[in-house]
């Protein structure tokens, strides 16, 4: 762990080494219970680049202070947005190797819609929105990588009206 | 005053770099063309390259006071 900000029902943590998903389970766990539902997910690192090219490593710079702030906002917005009792965020940065957790997202609430959809909801804001700054390393070389389309278009749809109901 | 870059634009930089301003101050405007004059980099007038003051963003009118922390930053990925 580099940074982490914890309140007690809300945990955004910027990860140097490996996320262990199941402590970041059981921390969650232990912020809201009697909780009726748990819902996360982990995001990995794949094994090859949008173009179809083998990936050797993906890196993830950081704002020194900054980073963490986008974490802990993004949090703090799908808790209160929806009718959850607890949110866990944590982000990896730095270097990773095809297979590592590079994102673990975990909500609690009573029941499992609202659990699921604040979990979308932080995802589509987190692959956005957080202050990251990604390169690819393979054997074409070293590559930025920028938010697709589809990312764009995941976070625009929050914005309706009626999303999430 | 040391200035710090974040993501593609720190490359032609060598990721840091040093300039001189003076004690009244340089809005951000003025900063890049700075920037750009002492290192060789057009790229730092991209409008996709924002600047940050003390972490928080700031508007090309900002006036970069010496000891303040500054930032140049391309794009953010996300995560």
């Amino acid at each position: 762990m580099i940074q982490e900000r914890s309140e007690h029902n809300l945990h955004a943590e910027l990860a140097a080494s490996p996320i262990d998903v199941t402590a970041r389970l059981d921390d969650l766990r232990l912020r809201a219970p009697g909780h009726g539902a748990v819902v996360s997910f982990q995001g990995s690192v794949r094994s090859v680049t949008r173009q179809g090219e083998p990936l050797d490593h993906l890196v993830l710079d950081y704002h020194p202070r900054m980073t963490l702030v986008s974490l802990q906002r993004i949090a703090r917005a799908g808790l209160e947005r929806f009718d959850v009792s607890a949110v866990s965020v944590v982000h990896r940065c730095g270097a990773m190797t095809p297979g590592e957790v590079i994102v673990f997202v975990g909500v609690t609430s009573d029941h499992r819609k609202e659990a699921f959809l604040a979990a979308e909801y932080l995802m589509d804001r987190l692959k956005s929105e957080a202050i990251f700054w990604k390169r690819e390393l393979g054997p074409f070389g070293e590559r930025w990588i920028e938010p697709t389309e589809r990312d764009v278009i995941d976070l625009e749809r929050w914005n309706e009206k009626d999303a999430g109901t | 005053m040391q200035i710090e870059f974040h993501g593609r634009i720190g490359t032609p930089f060598g990721g840091a770099a040093h300039v001189d301003i003076a004690m009244d101050g340089l809005a951000v405007s003025g900063l890049r063309a700075l920037l750009a004059s002492q290192y060789g980099v057009d790229a730092i007038f991209h409008r996709s390259v924002r600047a940050a003051v003390n972490d928080e963003i700031v508007t090309e009118d900002h006036i970069v006071q010496a000891g303040d922390t500054v930032a140049f930053m391309s794009p953010v990925s996300g995560g």
